[in-house]
């Protein structure tokens, strides 16, 4: 890894989540490298989603520190650079795909001249200007990877990002996520699919229980990543 | 919605706040316009009301000084509490609250945009509603134009009272169930003090339209103020959680 790339990774310390007294995350270490998608795995209940929301700054965390590009970041910080795909769209169903890219274009103080040219990125131009809360599961799912778009965060953090997206929406997201890699961002996704999994992650970091099971890098020969994460798969999810 | 003009909303600026607050009017704005949901049923309910209240308590002019400034008060906070219950109705939707508080946007001027709402939506409901009421108690009778007009601010400072813990409120119980039942449980105890001084004051007003009422007129904007004050230093805190 060049200096340069480690000067943009997320590096996360000793993070903790508790709820009530049920801990959910339990003092996990771990890197988010520059440049490269990391695949967080884990059976239901894992911790995987507290994960995204503690590194997103949707929750607090009990304990632990996250740093970005070298200093240490607040939960407030992460709201505003980290771009964030969680289960819910954070999408207004009563507004069309038009509105609330221009709201978060707003939101983020970025101008909306972009705005056709990412609806047409997502596949949405033709409904644009339908309300949200008449489109499927899929179309939804990319129009909250647009919202991301819109702002162009540095570290982007995709909870289940396939969930709902037919063959052609997962190669259009696969197609999204190797840009991403290619501009230098730090990617972060959670699946079920191996497929995904293999296909896109160079490291990956696997939860069970609530800790960190096994944290490490893929192997760069592709059929050897894939057993690599098949094995990963079979031992800790099954 | 139109598209804003581009600008940080996260540099800590009364600029920066009050176009938060202006870009979230909007966005429910946009949302109501379209669905007329909020604004309908606010209105039907206060009509209703008055209707009824017209209805069972008109007796005499004497009578009317006495049922009218409790009358007006109910239908003005019974109302304006269901708009209070579908006011985060579409942050609920998605977690779109959420996603709001990981944008730079500051919660004060999502306080501040969300109370903005509801004072446009009490506002318009009390420019229909209490004409009507007044027409049914013969109330204009009671009132010159110097009374008109410090009943209409007494009016004002009770809404603005009344909707500045509301608002609150009603952010802090969008996740609890039964909301709508707990809300005036927890608010009308809080807005009682400026409840009371609006009875007073309506009361006086009617009764005599020389009435002095600078007094409850001072205390209410000065209630106003504090609850103000206490929301939007309490808002960012409660609502993170």
């Amino acid at each position: 890894m060049t200096g340069r790339e480690a000067a943009g990774n997320v590096q996360v310390h000793g993070l903790a989540r508790t709820f009530g007294r049920r801990p959910v995350l339990r003092d996990a270490t771990f890197t988010l490298p520059r440049g490269a998608v990391t695949a967080i795995i884990g059976q239901n209940g894992a911790g995987k989603s507290t994960t995204f929301n503690v590194l997103s700054g949707r929750i607090p965390p009990t304990a632990g520190r996250v740093h970005y590009a070298g200093t240490e970041t607040t939960e407030r910080d992460r709201g505003r650079s980290f771009g964030y795909v969680a289960h819910a769209s954070f999408l207004y169903g009563a507004l069309t795909a038009r509105e609330n890219l221009t709201l978060v274009a707003a939101l983020h103080g970025r101008p909306t001249d972009g705005l056709p040219e990412i609806l047409e990125r997502i596949g949405l131009t033709r409904a644009a200007d339908r309300a949200v809360r008449t489109y499927s599961r899929g179309m939804t799912q990319r129009l909250a990877i647009g919202r991301l778009l819109v702002f162009d965060p540095p570290v982007w953090l995709l909870d289940e990002p396939a969930s709902g997206l037919d063959a052609k929406g997962r190669t259009w997201l696969e197609a999204e996520i190797r840009g991403l890699v290619s501009a230098g961002k730090v990617v972060a996704l959670s699946s079920h699919s191996r497929d995904l999994v293999a296909e896109l992650a160079r490291h990956v970091v696997v939860l069970a229980g609530g800790r960190i099971a096994h944290t490490g890098p893929l192997p760069e020969d592709r059929a050897a990543a894939a057993a690599e994460v098949e094995r990963l798969f079979s031992e800790h999810i099954g | 919605m139109t598209a804003s003009e581009p600008g940080r909303l996260d540099d800590g600026s009364l600029g920066a706040l009050l176009r938060g607050a202006r870009l979230i009017f909007d966005k429910d704005w946009t949302i109501e316009r379209r669905s007329r949901e909020v604004a309908f049923s606010m209105l039907t309910f206060s009509l209703l009301a008055t209707l009824v209240f017209a209805l069972g308590f008109y007796v005499d002019d004497d009578k009317v000084r006495a049922y009218v400034p409790g009358i007006l008060w109910v239908v003005v906070l019974f109302a304006g509490t269901l708009g209070l219950g579908r006011l985060f109705d579409s942050e609920r939707e998605s977690d779109c609250l959420g996603g709001l508080l990981l944008s730079p946007l500051e919660p004060r001027a999502l306080y501040l945009g969300k109370l903005l709402v509801q004072l446009v939506f009490v506002g318009a409901m009390e420019l229909c509603t209490l004409p009507v009421l007044f027409l049914f108690f013969d109330v204009f009778q009671l009132l010159d134009a110097r009374s008109a007009t410090w009943l209409t601010l007494v009016i004002v400072l009770g809404t603005i009272g009344f909707s500045i813990v509301g608002t609150l409120f009603a952010a802090l119980l969008l996740d609890v169930r039964m909301r709508e039942v707990l809300l005036p449980i927890v608010v009308y105890p809080l807005v009682t003090p400026v409840f009371i001084e609006g009875v007073s004051a309506t009361r006086a007003l009617l009764s005599d339209p020389r009435a002095d009422v600078l007094d409850w007129v001072m205390l209410m904007a000065a209630f106003d103020c504090i609850y103000l004050g206490l929301a939007v230093a309490l808002f960012p805190k409660l609502v993170r959680g």
